[in-house]
Parts: structure tokens; C-alpha cells; sequence
């Protein structure tokens, strides 16, 4: 009851006035200027925006309305004597406010805000659940009408252009055919169109050419794989847990290749939804007897969606907190556009969101269980390859590998016993040595011993003064300790050479020990001396080349086992004890518990904390079974405001570089509000009634004529009136995310491996960072680096190391890997300039450009000049260009070199860089 | 045209030549972009992100060079003098002191009751001050008069990751700006060819946390801090490819902008002029970054100061370096040096292993603090030193007897610009166990910096995720005793 209150309350604050998303009629009821005055002068001081004193804001209509944590709502429309704010005043609450004063304020003062009160509509803070835009479900508009009818090719010309029409603006003319390709080309597949490509679409005469080529591209593998990469961002996809060691998340690939597949066979998003929160709970018991089927080993990759998020080393409830929380928090900001974090230690301070609810919605995850594993990020679940053709791929390479793996250990044992004989003769002699010494010391101990015993007869015997012997016996004493602590060190180090103690009998050397001295002087065996000089650095290298590469087979096999970075339930009873109850935590705090809870949905958007109902199977086998799919059906629902909104927002800024809400990841208060209302409600509607359909929204929004307007525009009148270009008078330019910027590199150069799918790839490090980032691995994520054509795979093939991610891509804005990214910044950074322009990366692929370019177009210089760009830029160059190329042909002593020359000039363009 | 625009083209103009163009000459772009038309009808998004912006006050440190201890030194090896602590070395702790208390590594404490472990180093008093120092640390013996040496710093996390983010960004989870980067953020750039926060690494071992110590989080990739690594290339990509002479390089890159600019005539978008801004930029860091990093050029009297050895890659020759870069307009220093996590393994133990980070630090940290004193550079910079926490007055069983990690104090000391020197800040029990007086959270240290910087930690803030962000969350407050003038607090 308390908490449907806070909700009627809370939910009046997000009455936005300004911004048109509420009915008009409430300017009217602001406070007139008297009232207002009145408030300002006499409760500001305690009860502005930032005080808020016990929780009262009078900044607003709305946070007066809403009332201060005592009393909640202030005011009781058309009843001013049910009013707090009146009866606090009047003194008939406590405390009497204006606080710390002798008297109330006059008596005329109140009666105007009596009055207004009174003339308060009671509908102002009716339905307040549902007040706030983005927690109402989506209103279907009809688009509206245009005056330049021809410019319409879609529904959504209509709301853009209305809008532009009533600002005063027209919409840019299209953009030419062969700047529409290479943007459909980037937004659609990633890659540059191959010049042939250009050449056609620029001359085909079909009235449909633009659609024809859409629907190609659509349709082409390369989609998912530029799509998937979006997703990924929001799913903080990484190969690495990130904290202590960086340890490696052998499985975490199959979820990409799940995320591609996802894309490329346009799987109904609302599926999507089910199957990354809840993808082990599609089983329906049906029988009393057993435990439920696996999931299907699609679904049970879909899970690691859930466990993607850095982790760090459990310590119990703690970090356990931390995993549910960072699960909620994900799922909420990803498919609901809902921040929660703020509320896991407090009510939200923006949203209506209580604390309350975040720990409701937590009890969601209450019973997941993670698959326990020797290292701390958990272990995988089985889960067979059922990809087409992947099973039997990755059977063949797992055969290829395991035979590698042979004959490297074959050739290793070779290499290492010499080594091994070589460390355990200088052990031997060492013990011999040491025992030795060991039975040396014995005696002369048990000498001194005697010595010792022996100075009181000579004293007896008065052949010894007292002080003299005093003397003798404190120097006995020193020789004995010392000799002592040097025996006690012997037999520690013969101990560590014969662990089983017995004397005479040779060290155990084992290759651990090789590896200790080969490695690390100061852990070797103990003390012989020239231990350094035992191995020569050739020996040392190469037995370090043999472990390094036996590692990193033993790695690739291990990520090619049928497995994944799955998650299940706990077991309820009658298997368990009972399924784990949740708390709120106070201020946050794990050890911290307050009042239990049930798993319930934001109150804010269902307007009730009932709690959600879980269907358990008919058996009541699996109570602790289903809590998760129970809240994928609630947010992958038609009656849920947000989710369909969410995406096609999401689907909406990857094509136009901006959201129609601009805070892709919050519609929450302090989101940004929508440009385009209707048009985001009427997408979202009409991504509902298309079964949840991707592509048909990318269809949508990619046949649009806003989306085919021409970014070079200049309109001093557009600028004036909308600057940053929210109504969309032009396209946006926008440079290629940095998988874009690899990608095409190796695309022009012609050497792109297309190969699709798979575990992920090390492309070379630059020279500097390679050795040392060997030397960071001690038993963590290594870079086992890829040689060959494999390592120029496709840039979402590209292992995702948290603690160092591939710095080409991270020079270009890769996503930070940590927390759900929803937007690339773009950097202008002079790093850049050095990896586009001295990079080896970069300076390889020119090479095989130029070999290319002259392949493909012969020996004249022009033509050269001309295929270069035509791959490159996608155009012919102008004249001028030509001039200029040519004169760094006449500078270079071969043409082989001027065009290497030309090449590089033309990655470092910026139009290579940018969508235009 | 309203005066927001009006404001927005005028910023980006004058950034344009007052950053991008110095020593360009570039009289086309220049026309260009003084024609009126061009820029109108643009979103001018882009502003030098880098550009200098004033702080909110009058700042005492114009750079800061921060020596991260990476591992956490002993404070009972080094700082700390607890006489009484030795004498009840090897009896085993009192319950008072372990009760609702959790260490690191627990499982070790189960097996028996851990045992005090009393200094295995000599202390002397040095200086006017007094000071306590032990004997591992000669050199910083003599320059304890121009430090401030805090006893009772505390943390949260007694795992290095965690405990190193913390220290760093004010938080002990991934995905926060780090205090370097917040810097950058909140004042800028001085230098035109060099990035404005830079980090070198020695030691041996790990360090754990990686480049998340010095990343930008949730703030523009610009501000992270930039590593310059152990090689001969100390920025990626840096040297030119081989075989490409000086001018061929020029006359490409003159290519390149030829190529650009026609770009730019053609959109009249300000970021594409940015972009062939950072051209030039990268060309004169082709030039000073290698110049930066040649030692050959000091003074042989300088070189042994510090201990340094050119062409090495060690702590002494990071410390001359950093040295170099803020006499180069770098702003924000962080030196990194591993070793210092003495548990007790051979590899780690507290006899010689210490002794040998100890050495190679010693020299160097107290060699900065006289080299900067001496050419008048330590009165606008401040130079901290710290690990991420410090160790337990238990000894920890492994091979040897070493000390586990301990959250309840560790030390930490400033010198230079706005600090008070000679001093010594907080009260911690004669055990060692718990600050006693004047307990500093990892928040108020990270406070105490921006403020000395000229910056409001409270009001340096970015929003993210609908919410401002700020390095020292909710916490943080001034660390009044350091503070050389206190009323300007």
C-alpha cells in the first residue's frame, strides 16, 4: 500500500511541462505569481531542487505535487483542507512550517494558496503511474500530413518531414548514387562497395535500384556481422574477466556467433529477449519423474549474455550480490532504456524507481547458478555446435590441433630432456655437496659440544681463570650458532632437493623445476653458483617458445570444445533446502539485509508491487525454476512501454548516428526526450505488429527519403533554427566505428579473410607492446598471436582483452568492454594519425593495395591512379587529384614505390574514414 | 543568429587557430574557414577537447607526478616505526584486533593464529622534522623535511585490482575515469606535441588492473592516459616506417592534407579539420616524443643523481623522465613500479626482495624531489607517493615470513606545490593495526589533488548514464593538514 502511494506520487514529478509530452492544460495549473512568491520567499531556502529538505522540492508543479517523504502528495487537487501543504502551514501537521519561526504566515498568504488549490482540476495527478511518456504504452498516430507529398517515400518522411515543414526547413536533396551505395554499404554490411558494384548501382536505370540493392545487402551474411557488432557493445562482450589476472573466458565467442546468426536470420526480437535472459527455462515438464531436458544449445548460448560482465574473485554473499545486481542492472538498461543502478542504495533520485523495486526485480536472478570451475569466472555447460557446418569444422580442426599438439610435446621432450639431465646432475652434485657439508657441521657441532663440556674440568682442574673461560665459552657459543643456523639452512635445502628425505638417493628434477630454472634465478634450486650460466639464452628461449606455443594449442583446443559460458538454477526443494529469499540491502550494503521480497516488476510502469507471477511446472518439481522467464515474457510483451520503443530507438541511432530519444540506454527523467514522439511510437507499434521484426524496421528506415538526403548541405536558415540537426535537414556524417576502419583497410587491399564464425583471433600486436604484454601473462589471458590469413578475419573476430584491447581498435574508440556501451564516442586524436599513418598494420595493408591496384589495372600510371581510388574511395578522382597523384609518381624513383606512396595517402583520407 | 551559436562558432574558430594551425601555415585552410558560409550550416560538435580551460580556482600545483607503488609497501618496512610491535613480535594477536575484522587471504589466518611480526628494519629520526625512516630508504632520509608523510590513509579492498581502481578512479569497479584523466578533462592540455597524461611502468612484476589504472572510463578516450612504453618505441606506431626518409614523410603527409582539405572545402565539417589537425600534432610527436625520451642529453651530475643509465628501462630513468615531461608541458605523470607485494614467497619475500625494490626506488624519488627543488619546479609541482593499501603487522606463513595485505592504514607522502612540508598526518595504534587520528579515505587524497590542481572535486563532474559522475563519488574531503595555506580551503 505505502509503496503504491510513492508511486501515484512519484509519478506525478515526470509531468514534463515544457516539452509537450503532457496535455496542455496543466500550464494553467501553475501556481499563479502570488502563490509562487509566497513559496519563494518563505520555503526556499530548505525546499529547492538541491536541499530538498525531507525530500520537498516547491520547484515545481510536479515536486509540489509529490510532496516531501512525510506526508507525500502535498496536494489534494480541489481540497485544499486535505492538503499537507495547507495543514503544515496551519500547524494542524507537525511541524508547523515556515520551520524555526514564532508564527505562521498571514492569513492571506495561505487563503491564496488555498485558493489555488481549490481551483486545482483533480485530474492533475490522476493515472500518475502512467504520466511519464515512456511508462505509458505507445499511442498509434496517423502519420501526418506534408505539402511536399513527392518527397515521401515512407511513413516516417511524413513525421520527419511535418516536423521540418513546421519549423520552416525542407528537407537536403538525396545524396548521389554513389555516396548512397558506400552508406548503405558501411550502414548495412560494414565494408567499402567494391567499384563494380558502384559502377552498376550508378547506372542501373531500375526505378528500384536503391531497393533492389538494399534487400541484397539485407539479405547478406556480412549484415549479421556488422549488426552483431552493435549488440555486442550493449552486451559488454568480452573474451576476459578483467580484474586480477585478466583470466580468459574460453567460451565467451559462441555467443557472438549466436548474436551474427541472430542478425543474419532475423530472429523475432521478443525470442531474442527470451533467450538471453531465460534461454534454459523454453522446457515445458512433462513428466513428474526426472530432471528437465537440457536447454537447446542455442538457447544455452544465448545465456552468456547474463555473465559477461567483468568479474573479480568470489568472496560469498558479497560478490554474489555484485553478480545478480550487475544481471539486473544489464537487463534493465539494454531491453528497458531504465538506469536502476541508482536505486540499488537508494530511491532513484529521478526515476520513479524505489529502491524497493530494484531488489523485487533482482529476486528475478535469485536462483541462477553459475557452473562451478577450478578458475574464479566460473565454469561453461555443455552445449553442442549446431551451427550448419560448424560441428564438423571444429571437429576437424580439435583432430588438427591435438595432433600439433603431439608433435610439439614429442619434439619438446626431445628438446628438454638434455635440459633435464643437465639441472638434475647439478642438483646431484649440489646434494652431494650439501650433504657433505651437512655431515661436516654435525661434527663440528657435536666437537664444539664437547669443547664446551669440557671447559668446566679444565676449570676444576684449574688450569682455566674464570674469566678466560667465560670468554671461551661465549665464543663456543657464537661458532655454535652459527654453525647451527648454517646446518638448520643445509638441511632445508637438502629437503628441497630430495622431498622424500632419504639420504644418498639423486633429486627429483621435474620439468616444473626446469621450468623455475630456466626462468626465474632467484626460485632456482638452492644455491650452486653459475646456475645462470647453466642453459644458454638460446636453450632458454626456445624451451620458453615450446611451453608458450603448447599453451596456446592447449587453449585453442579448450575454446573448441562444445561447451558455453552458460548458467542455470539452483535446485529448489525437494532437492534443496528451499529456494533463496531476497532482501532489500540497506543503503546497498550485502551484509545489510531489510525486508524480504518477491520478484515483482517496476512499480512505475505496472503502477502496482504485487509480486509477478512465476509459473512453476504442474509438478511443483522445479520451484526454483522460471522466475527468469517470467520476467523476459514481461519485458519481451506488447504491453510493455518500453522494450519495443528501446530497440527500434537503438535501430533508429545506428543508421542515423543519433537516437530519436538521444540517451539510447535511458528514457528514464534525466534521458533525453524524444525529437520525434510520434514517429518513435508509431515505429515501435509497427515494430510489434511485424512480429518484432528487425529488418523489417531496418527496411523501413533505410527505403526512407530522410534516410537518403545528402549530408553536404549548407543552409545558414537550418543552422539557425536547429544546429545540431535533430529535425534532420541533411544526413549526418559519420566516421566508421573502428571495426569499420580495420575492416575496409583490409577490404580495399584485397586481403580480407571472410571467413565467418568461430573462435576469436590475435592479430599482431605493434612492435613495443608485443613482448611485454607476453611478459604480463603469467597464467592470464595470453595474445597468442595469429598468423597468417586467419588474423585478418573480420574485425568482431578480434579477441576482446579487457586488460589490453587490440590498440588499433582502441585508438578508434572501441568500446570500453566494462559496462554496456550504447554509443561509440569518436575521438580526433593524434594516436590516430600515428597508427593510420605509421602503423604496420596500415603500412602491410598499403602494400598489398598497390600490388593490387597495379594487378587489376596495369602498368600506366593514370589508370593505376584511377583503380586506387575507384577501391578505395569508391569514385573516380577528380583532376585535380590526378595532378596531384602524379606528382608523387614523378617524385618516387619507381612506380612500384609511388603507388605503395599513393595508396598510403589514400587510407590516411579522410573520406575513407567518414559515411558521407 | 543567437549568441549560442554565436559562441559555439567563435570557440571553434579560435580553436582552430590557436591550436590546430601553429605551425601549419596554412594559408588555404585559413581562408577557408574564415569564409563565413563555410561554417554556417555546420554543427560545429567539435572542440578541441584538449583545449586548456581554467580550473575553478587559483591552483597551487600547475602538474602533478604521481610515483604509484604497485603491490603494497610495507608500512612497517618503511614509514611506520612501531617499537612495540617488535617487542611482541612472534606472539600472536590480540583478539581485540582481529574480531569483525577480514584480511586477505583468510584461509592462511584459519590454520593457526597469526603471529605479530615486529619491523625487520632499522629506524632512525632524520632531518629538522624528526622524522622516522627506516633504513631501507637512505636517500629519502634526506629529503624527509620537504615531505608530508601521511600515516592514516584507508581503503576499501584488500585485493590489488580492485584496491589499484580504487586509488585511481574512486571506485573499486571497472569503468571510471581515472584521476589522470579527469584532470585532463577538467583543465586540458598545456603541451601542443605531447599528450597531457602519461604513464611508465617498471618492475618486474604484473601490475594488475592494467591500462583500466589510467583509462578515460566513461570520458572520452582523448583524456586516458597515454603509455609510453619500455622500447625504443615508446608510443605505438610512432617511428617512422622503415625506409622512409624525413622528407618523403613530409611530402606525403602534404599529399595527405591535400587530399583532406578538399574533404573539408567540400562538408565544412570542423571535426575533419581537427582530424588534419592531429596530422601535425602526430608529426611533431614524431620528433619530440623520441627527443623526450633521450637521456643522452643530461648532465652526467643529474644522471648519477637519479641513478640513471641511458637506453635502460628502469624506475630511476622514469623518474628523470618525468621530469623531462612536465618541464615539457605533460600535466599529469604516473610512474608505475611492481615488486612491492612482500608476502612472503621467495620471489616476494621481505629480506632481499624488498631490499631490492626499496633500492631501486629510493634513490630516484628523493633524487626527483632535490632535482625538481633545485630548478624551482617544485613549487607548482606536486610529486605523491603510495601503493593501494598497505600490509598487516601479522607476519604471513608462506616460504618465508612475510605480510599479508592490510586495509586499515598504509602510508602515503606528498611534496611540493601547496604542501605543507616537514610534517607527519595521522595517528595509527601501536600495533599498527587502526588509525587512531585523522583517518584520509582513498576520497579525501583524490579531493586534496584536484583542489591543490585548482579544481572542485565536487564540481567536476560528467554526466553518464543519467546521472553526474564524479572521481570521489560521494565522498571526499580535503586533507586540511597538508594544505600549505589552508585559507584557501
Amino acid at each position: 500500500m505505502r509503496f503504491s502511494a510513492f508511486v501515484l506520487v512519484y509519478g506525478a514529478i515526470f509531468v514534463r511541462l515544457t516539452l509537450g509530452a503532457v496535455p496542455a492544460k496543466t500550464e494553467s495549473d501553475q501556481p499563479p505569481q502570488t502563490v509562487r512568491a509566497i513559496l519563494n520567499s518563505n520555503c526556499l531556502s530548505c525546499h529547492d531542487q538541491s536541499t530538498r529538505t525531507s525530500g520537498f522540492s516547491i520547484e515545481s508543479l510536479e515536486s509540489i505535487m509529490a510532496g516531501g517523504a512525510r506526508y507525500r502528495p502535498a496536494v489534494k487537487p480541489g481540497r485544499p483542507e486535505e492538503s499537507p501543504l495547507v495543514q503544515i502551514l496551519r500547524g494542524q501537521l507537525k511541524p508547523r512550517m515556515p520551520f524555526n519561526t514564532a508564527t505562521s504566515l498571514p492569513e492571506h498568504d495561505i487563503l491564496a494558496i488555498e485558493a489555488w488549490i481549490r481551483e486545482l482540476k483533480p485530474d492533475v495527478d490522476a493515472s500518475a503511474a502512467t504520466t511519464y511518456w515512456a511508462f505509458k504504452k505507445p499511442v498509434r498516430h496517423d502519420p501526418p500530413q506534408v505539402q511536399q507529398r513527392e518527397w515521401v517515400s515512407n511513413e516516417i518522411d511524413n513525421f520527419i518531414l511535418s516536423k521540418l515543414e513546421a519549423n520552416g526547413l525542407s528537407p537536403a536533396p538525396e545524396a548521389d548514387r554513389r555516396t548512397l551505395i558506400r552508406r548503405l554499404y558501411f550502414n548495412v554490411i560494414g565494408l567499402p562497395p567494391p567499384p563494380e558494384e558502384v559502377a552498376a548501382f550508378v547506372k542501373d536505370p531500375s526505378p528500384t535500384a536503391y531497393e533492389n540493392l538494399l534487400d541484397r545487402l539485407l539479405a547478406d551474411p556480412r549484415y549479421g556481422e556488422r549488426w552483431a557488432r552493435h549488440w555486442l557493445d550493449l552486451a559488454r562482450y568480452a573474451d576476459t574477466n578483467g580484474y586480477e589476472g585478466d583470466r580468459d573466458y574460453p567460451h565467451a565467442w559462441r555467443y557472438r556467433d549466436y548474436v551474427i546468426d541472430a542478425f543474419n536470420h532475423n530472429k523475432p526480437y521478443d525470442k531474442f529477449i527470451k533467450e538471453q535472459i531465460a534461454g534454459d527455462e523454453f522446457f515445458k515438464v512433462t513428466s513428474a519423474a526426472g530432471y528437465p531436458p537440457l536447454p537447446e544449445p542455442e538457447q544455452a548460448v544465448a545465456l552468456t549474455f547474463l555473465r559477461l560482465a567483468p568479474f573479480t574473485e568470489p568472496r560469498g554473499e558479497e560478490s554474489r550480490d555484485l553478480l545478480l545486481s550487475e544481471m539486473l542492472t544489464t537487463v534493465s538498461s539494454v531491453f528497458l532504456g531504465l538506469t536502476m543502478a541508482c536505486a540499488k542504495c537508494h530511491d532513484h533520485k529521478y526515476d520513479p524507481i524505489p529502491s524497493r523495486d530494484f531488489y523485487r526485480m533482482k529476486a528475478f536472478f535469485a536462483t541462477v547458478r553459475i557452473p562451478r570451475a577450478k578458475i574464479e569466472v566460473g565454469g561453461p555447460l555443455p552445449a553442442d555446435f549446431y551451427r550448419p557446418g560448424d560441428k564438423e569444422r571444429f571437429d576437424s580442426k580439435r583432430a588438427e590441433y591435438k595432433k600439433r599438439l603431439e608433435v610439439v610435446k614429442t619434439d619438446f621432450e626431445v628438446f628438454h630432456k638434455p635440459l633435464l639431465e643437465r639441472l638434475a646432475e647439478v642438483k646431484r652434485l649440489e646434494m652431494v655437496n650439501l650433504e657433505r657439508r651437512s655431515d661436516e657441521l654435525a661434527l663440528e657441532i657435536k666437537e664444539n659440544r664437547n669443547k664446551q663440556s669440557r671447559l668446566i674440568d679444565l676449570l676444576r682442574e684449574g688450569q682455566l681463570e674464570a674469566a678466560e673461560l667465560d670468554e671461551r665459552n661465549a665464543e663456543l657459543d657464537r661458532v655454535l650458532a652459527e654453525q647451527t643456523a648454517e646446518l638448520k639452512k643445509v638441511t632445508a635445502d637438502l629437503a628441497k632437493l630430495r622431498p622424500e628425505g632419504k639420504k644418498g638417493q639423486g633429486p627429483a628434477v621435474t620439468l616444473q623445476d626446469l621450468k623455475k630454472a630456466v626462468n626465474d634465478e632467484a626460485d632456482n634450486t638452492v644455491g650452486f653458483e653459475k646456475k645462470d650460466q647453466l642453459f644458454t639464452q638460446a636453450e632458454k628461449d626456445q624451451f620458453n617458445q615450446f611451453t608458450a606455443d603448447i599453451l596456446a594449442l592447449e587453449r585453442a583446443l579448450e575454446r573448441l570444445e562444445p561447451m558455453a559460458m552458460s548458467l542455470t538454477n539452483f535446485d529448489g526443494p525437494p532437492y534443496a533446502p528451499s529456494v533463496p529469499t531476497m532482501y532489500v540491502l540497506i543503503r546497498g550494503q550485502h551484509d545489510k539485509p531489510g525486508e524480504p521480497v518477491e520478484p515483482g516488476f517496476p512499480s512505475a510502469i505496472t503502477g502496482h508491487s504485487k509480486p509477478a507471477k512465476i509459473e512453476i511446472d504442474r509438478y511443483k518439481k522445479h520451484p526454483s525454476r522460471n522466475r527468469r522467464m517470467a520476467l523476459a515474457r514481461w519485458i519481451a510483451s506488447p504491453e510493455n512501454p518500453l522494450t519495443a520503443r528501446v530497440m527500434v530507438n537503438r535501430l533508429w541511432q545506428y543508421n542515423f548516428g543519433r537516437g530519436i530519444v538521444e540517451t539510447a540506454s535511458n528514457f528514464g527523467k534525466n534521458g533525453k526526450r524524444p525529437s520525434h514522439p510520434e514517429l518513435l511510437d508509431w515505429l515501435a507499434l509497427r515494430f510489434v505488429d511485424q512480429e518484432w521484426s528487425v529488418r523489417a524496421i531496418q527496411r523501413l528506415i533505410l527505403t526512407s527519403s530522410t534516410f537518403r538526403q545528402s549530408s553536404f548541405r549548407v543552409d545558414q536558415k537550418a543552422a539557425e533554427v536547429d544546429l545540431e540537426n535533430r529535425l534532420l535537414w541533411r544526413f549526418n556524417r559519420r566516421r566508421l566505428e573502428a571495426e569499420g576502419i580495420r575492416d575496409s583497410i583490409l577490404a580495399i587491399s584485397g586481403r580480407l579473410n571472410t571467413e565467418q564464425g568461430g573462435p576469436p583471433i590475435f592479430p599482431p600486436l605493434p612492435t613495443g607492446l608485443n613482448q611485454f604484454t607476453s611478459a604480463e601473462t603469467r597464467g592470464a589471458a595470453r595474445w597468442d598471436t595469429t598468423r597468417g590469413a586467419d588474423a585478418r578475419k573480420r574485425s568482431i573476430y578480434v579477441y576482446q582483452r579487457r586488460s589490453q584491447p587490440l590498440p588499433f581498435l582502441e585508438v578508434f574508440d572501441s568500446p570500453p568492454l566494462t559496462l554496456p556501451c550504447e554509443r561509440r564516442e569518436v575521438s580526433v586524436t593524434p594516436l590516430q594519425a600515428l597508427a593510420m599513418y605509421d602503423g604496420e598494420f596500415v603500412n602491410t595493408e598499403a602494400e598489398f593495395f598497390a600490388e593490387r591496384v597495379a594487378k587489376e589495372s596495369g602498368s600506366e600510371s593514370g589508370a593505376q591512379i584511377r583503380r586506387a581510388f575507384q577501391l578505395a574511395l569508391a569514385r573516380d578522382p577528380e583532376p585535380k587529384e590526378v595532378e596531384q597523384a602524379r606528382r608523387l609518381f614523378s617524385a618516387r624513383p619507381s612506380q612500384q614505390e609511388a603507388l605503395v606512396a599513393l595508396c598510403r595517402v589514400l587510407f590516411n583520407s579522410n573520406e575513407l574514414l567518414y559515411i558521407d | 543568429m543567437s549568441i549560442r551559436r554565436l559562441q559555439l562558432l567563435d570557440r571553434t574558430r579560435r580553436y582552430f587557430f590557436s591550436q590546430c594551425f601553429v605551425g601549419l601555415g596554412n594559408i588555404a585552410l585559413g581562408s577557408l574557414l574564415s569564409d563565413g558560409k563555410l561554417l554556417a550550416g555546420t554543427a560545429p560538435q567539435v572542440e578541441n577537447p584538449l583545449a586548456p580551460k581554467p580550473p575553478h580556482f587559483r591552483p597551487r600545483a600547475k602538474r602533478v607526478i604521481y610515483l604509484f607503488m604497485a603491490g603494497g609497501p610495507s608500512q612497517f618496512e618503511t614509514w611506520l616505526y612501531r617499537p612495540k610491535l617488535g617487542e611482541l613480535s612472534g606472539q600472536p594477536t590480540p583478539d581485540s584486533f582481529l574480531e569483525g575484522k577480514r584480511f586477505a587471504f583468510m584461509e592462511s589466518f584459519t590454520k593457526a593464529r597469526p603471529k605479530l611480526l615486529g619491523p625487520t628494519r632499522k629506524f632512525q629520526r632524520h632531518g629538522q622534522s624528526g622524522t622516522w625512516v627506516s633504513e631501507v630508504f637512505p636517500h629519502m632520509a634526506t629529503v624527509v623535511d620537504d615531505l608530508a608523510l601521511v600515516h592514516s590513509v584507508v581503503t576499501e579492498n584488500f585485493n590489488h585490482a580492485p584496491a589499484k581502481l580504487f586509488v585511481n578512479t574512486g571506485s573499486t569497479r571497472f569503468g571510471r575515469p581515472s584521476m589522470g584523466a579527469w584532470v585532463s578533462y577538467g583543465l586540458g592540455s598545456e603541451s601542443q606535441d605531447l599528450p597531457t597524461f602519461v604513464v611508465l611502468r617498471s618492475g618486474e612484476q604484473t601490475l594488475m588492473g592494467g591500462a583500466y589504472l589510467w583509462g578515460s572510463g566513461f570520458l572520452p578516450t582523448t583524456y586516458q592516459g597515454v603509455e609510453f612504453l619500455r622500447s625504443a618505441v615508446p608510443i605505438p606506431n610512432l617511428a617512422s616506417p622503415k625506409g622512409i626518409s624525413i622528407k618523403r614523410q613530409a611530402a606525403r603527409l602534404n599529399a595527405i592534407r591535400d587530399l583532406n582539405l578538399a574533404h573539408l572545402a567540400a562538408s565544412g565539417d570542423p571535426e575533419i579539420s581537427t582530424r588534419i589537425a592531429s596530422y601535425e600534432m602526430a608529426h611533431r610527436m614524431q620528433t619530440s616524443g623520441p627527443e623526450l625520451m633521450d637521456l643522452g642529453s643530461e648532465s652526467q651530475e643529474t644522471l648519477d643523481l637519479y641513478g640513471a643509465t641511458p637506453g635502460e628501462s628502469s624506475f630511476a630513468n622514469n623518474c628523470l623522465l618525468a621530469r623531462r615531461m612536465i618541464e615539457r608541458g605533460v600535466r599529469f605523470v604516473q610512474l608505475y613500479h611492481t615488486g612491492w607485494d612482500h608476502h612472503g614467497n621467495r620471489g616476494n619475500n621481505l629480506n632481499e626482495k624488498l631490499d631490492e625494490v626499496a633500492l631501486a626506488t629510493d634513490r630516484p624519488c628523493a633524487a626527483l624531489i632535490k632535482d625538481l627543488k633545485q630548478r624551482g619546479l617544485l613549487d607548482d609541482t606536486l610529486v605523491i607517493w603510495g601503493g593501494e593499501f598497505g600490509r598487516t603487522p601479522m607476519g604471513e606463513v608462506r616460504e618465508t615470513i612475510g605480510r599479508n595485505h592490510h586495509i586499515e592504514n598504509f602510508p602515503m607522502w606528498f611534496a611540493g606545490a601547496g604542501v605543507k612540508p616537514g610534517q607527519t598526518i595521522g595517528g595509527v595504534d601501536e600495533l599498527g593495526f587502526f588509525v587512531t587520528k585523522d583517518k584520509v579515505e582513498v576520497h579525501d587524497v583524490q579531493a586534496t589533488i584536484l583542489h591543490l590542481l585548482g579544481l572542485d572535486h565536487t564540481k567536476l563532474t560528467f554526466r553518464y548514464q543519467g546521472r553526474n559522475f564524479r572521481l570521489t563519488d560521494v565522498g571526499g574531503h580535503l586533507i586540511k593538514k597538508l594544505l600549505a595555506d589552508s585559507t584557501l580551503v
